[in-house]
């Protein structure tokens, strides 16, 4: 565990050499930051909207809380093969906070032209945008798919990875491989904040770049453990009450999980395509199978880009293996699991436009028809005896850069 | 001979006319680098951070001009087919995903010319009337 010890023992070391260097002229630094102000309202008070890992979000009354933030990155360059990067992002967090914190900091250091490690604590590459999915300003729409960015709510993991990317053909190809562990806060409904963990993890994507298309895929693997206060309740009474096969195909403790992700844009300057497909797979039934996909298409009319977006969302219903027999002190607990193992999903058709009201400074307004199922898809705090009915977002940001 | 001579001189007297009138941006190295020539792709690639190698093999070194300065526009637009504002979206992808760190901005031509010489990795893009002995323009955009 690269712990935030050794991480600040990494950054004293990374700023001593950095010192020494500064006679040398090929020391630079660079600082650059970004941020969001948000406004989103909701039609309907049953469920909750909000950005994975949040606890706080948007009903009728609207609020600022789910989309704004703010973040910093320091990029120091030491020699032309050695560099370090930290990034900061303060926003609405598990605990309904805005505190700051470290979305990453590593050293990188490129072994040969075409070859680079880096080490410390890096972004979670899964999906196509994952690296700057907060930067607004780099994004066509006010916030990513949910249907997609909600599958697997890990940003960072500590550890390394190496790439290599080289010319292919007519593009560029670019292989990278990492390893390491994770652990990040995750909302609960009680006042403890609940924790998944990630061991063992290991990935492999690739990358191909020609022209104005680029294309993404691979996948990661690892050991998931998922503590919150509720699932551990559910796992110790089925225990006590002897169904302890159930209690451990519902527990995460350890659990094989692995997170595969296919995604591609083009861009023309006119025009915009990009789409992805993510699939989650774990052995615990907590966590479940659970797949999303969306495609956005967006037509550039000088400073505006009108957008639509259509995606989806489903999680595989496995109550089927869980079979209680009908003794009614059970119900409670076997209403428990069935929330838990029952299937899911969300339909979401977005109509938007991006104007790009100056050099780093771009206005987005969003319009969401989201159609989730009975129990709410990919909104949180659903009120019991909701039927699934239609609800429509509404997001207005100003995304800069600084 | 004579008319040969005089057309000779018109040509020459237009060619020195039009330079300044005609004059668009030159993508220059050192005049020591190994690189004898970019293409527009080349230079689109290096320029959209989709690599920092040079096709004569070596890493680039960029040198941007100033968000102020009009010359950068035009360059991007020729170069890349695209908008300040849609490379700002490029660089600012690679930037916060620690990928790359974009080209260092310098504000005029002049310093953008002396910061190329001194560097045989150095790239840099210059009105073409700019050049000087010291750099070799390896792409003529318009």
């Amino acid at each position: 565990m690269l712990s935030k010890k050794t991480l600040a023992a990494a950054l004293a070391a990374t700023l001593a050499v950095a010192s020494g260097a500064h006679a040398d002229d090929s020391f630079s630094w660079r600082f650059s930051g970004f941020g969001t102000a948000g406004y989103t309202a909701t039609n309907s008070n049953d469920v909750l909207l909000v950005n994975p890992g949040q606890l706080k979000g948007a009903q009728e009354g609207g609020t600022g809380l789910v989309d704004t933030r703010v973040g910093g990155q320091l990029d120091l360059t030491f020699t032309p093969s050695l560099s370090a990067t930290a990034q900061a992002i303060a926003m609405q967090d598990a605990k309904g906070r805005f505190r700051p914190t470290v979305e990453w900091a590593f050293l990188r250091y490129k072994l040969t032209g075409d070859t680079t490690v880096r080490l410390g604590r890096l972004g979670w590459p899964a999906y196509l945008v994952s690296d700057y999915r907060y930067v607004g300003y780099a994004n066509p729409w006010v916030r990513a798919p949910l249907e997609v960015y909600n599958l697997a709510a890990m940003d960072n993991y500590e550890g390394a990875d190496i790439s290599w990317s080289h010319n292919a053909g007519a593009g560029y190809l670019t292989l990278q491989a990492l390893a390491g562990h994770a652990s990040s806060p995750l909302p609960d409904s009680t006042e403890e904040t609940a924790r998944l963990k990630v061991n063992q993890l290991a990935g492999a994507y690739v990358t191909y770049e020609i022209g104005n298309l680029r294309l993404r895929g691979g996948a990661s693997t690892g050991k998931v453990t998922y503590r919150s206060s509720n699932l551990g309740l559910l796992v110790d009474s089925l225990q006590m009450v002897g169904f302890d096969q159930y209690a451990n195909s519902i527990n995460a403790n350890g659990a094989r999980t692995t997170f595969m992700s296919l995604g591609g844009n083009y861009d023309d300057g006119k025009l915009l395509l990009t789409g992805e497909y993510a699939k989650l797979r774990s052995a615990s039934d907590a966590l479940g199978t659970a797949a999303g996909w969306y495609g956005t298409a967006g037509y550039r009319l000088g400073k505006w880009m009108p957008y639509v977006t259509w995606a989806g969302y489903t999680k595989d219903n496995n109550s089927s293996n869980y079979a209680f027999p009908p003794y009614p002190p059970l119900m409670p607990l076997a209403q428990g699991v069935d929330g838990l193992v029952d299937g899911n999903s969300q339909h979401t058709a977005s109509l938007g436009v991006r104007w790009d009201v100056y050099k780093n400074v771009a206005i987005k307004l969003q319009a969401d028809h989201v159609l989730p199922s009975s129990h709410g898809g990919t909104f949180t705090e659903v009120v019991p005896g909701y039927d699934g009915h239609a609800v429509n977002v509404y997001s207005a940001v100003v995304d800069f850069l600084f | 001979m004579h008319r040969i001579f005089r057309n000779c001189l018109v040509a020459g007297a237009l060619a020195l006319a039009g330079a300044p009138a005609f004059a668009g941006t030159a993508v220059i190295v050192s005049a020591n680098s190994p690189v004898k020539s970019l293409s527009k792709d080349d230079a689109a690639a290096l320029y959209l951070g989709k690599t920092t190698s040079l096709p004569a093999g070596g890493t680039a070194k960029l040198f941007d001009l100033a968000d102020s300065n009009p010359l950068r526009e035009k360059f991007y637009q020729a170069a890349t087919g695209k908008s300040a504002s849609q490379v700002k979206s490029v660089w600012s992808r690679l930037v916060f995903s620690g990928r790359a760190v974009p080209p260092k901005e310098l504000d005029s031509d002049a310093a953008v010319v002396k910061a190329v010489a001194a560097d045989p990795s150095a790239v840099g893009y210059v009105d073409s009337s700019a050049v000087n002995g010291s750099v070799r323009a390896v792409l003529q955009l318009p």
